[in-house]
């Protein structure tokens, strides 16, 4: 996708988070903020050049991209150059070695592993857990603040 | 994932959906119904015995497509469908947030009222 769009999305998925936290909802504020960082760190990894920028987004199969209108398109196939990540470890990059980078990606693992839960098993998420989402979503957003990437 | 913890997930989520309103946070909402649809569609597979509570599906056709045993599942399955592609190009996408949102919702919601998904098996 491009940063411009990445950045709009992370910004509007993080505000639906905040309010669903809020309001007192602990699993889509943590969707939420999961996938808003994960457009943060899409942001930064296209800034970094370290994958593709392009005016399209990631399907729910690793590798699939789509266009506007929803077709699937080649731009970025298993031949191709990687695109947007779904997960952090989805489609699986070589992340720069980075330790503030190596940090946010870890931070928000956790929170791809709390959504997940938070779902599929019968846990239910503390205020805590939230928080925590909440924090690794900042980071990223901080930080590409911080490298005038542009959010906060 | 048991058919009952399937279901209480499900209310889990349409109380989450309900403290969101559809047109400032149609990305969470959006993301909500496509999880609790998915909840339900495994519930009925379920109980129909088509999968097994070890075995149930993530999306529409992940880890595999499953033929549908009947005709409320499948139209359940094609509207989920629907679902999942407007959820990534509104949440993982750059798509702004078309009437086929609130569509596919309502479709949804009807859909599963049908076939006794949500309030019948109370």
């Amino acid at each position: 996708m491009l940063v411009a769009d990445h950045l709009w999305r992370a910004d509007r998925l993080a505000a639906s988070a905040t309010r669903a936290e809020g309001a007192g909802d602990g699993i889509l504020a943590i969707w939420g903020y999961m996938h808003a960082a994960t457009h943060a760190l899409n942001t930064l990894l296209h800034q970094e050049h370290v994958t593709a920028e392009s005016d399209s987004c990631a399907s729910n199969h690793a590798g699939q991209y789509l266009d506007r209108a929803g077709r699937r398109v080649s731009a970025f196939d298993s031949r191709g150059p990687v695109g947007d990540l779904i997960h952090t470890d989805m489609p699986a990059i070589e992340y720069p070695t980075s330790p503030q980078l190596a940090a946010a990606v870890k931070l928000l693992a956790a929170v791809e592993a709390s959504a997940a839960r938070a779902l599929r098993s019968d846990w239910t998420p503390a205020p805590s857990d939230v928080a925590a989402a909440r924090s690794a979503y900042r980071a990223l957003a901080e930080w590409l603040a911080d490298r005038r990437g542009e959010l906060p | 994932m048991e058919t009952t913890l399937h279901r209480l997930k499900a209310d889990r989520l349409t109380q989450a959906i309900s403290l969101l309103d559809l047109t400032l946070d149609y990305e969470l909402v959006l993301e909500g119904q496509m999880h609790r649809a998915t909840h339900l569609m495994n519930a009925l597979l379920h109980e129909a015995g088509t999968t097994n509570p070890d075995d149930d599906l993530i999306h529409v056709d992940m880890p595999r497509r499953v033929v549908p045993p009947s005709a409320e599942l499948a139209e359940i399955m094609q509207l989920l469908e629907e679902c999942e592609l407007l959820r990534c190009l509104h949440v993982r996408g750059p798509v702004k947030p078309d009437p086929r949102v609130s569509a596919v919702i309502r479709h949804l919601e009807a859909a599963f009222g049908k076939s006794g998904g949500i309030d019948a098996r109370r």
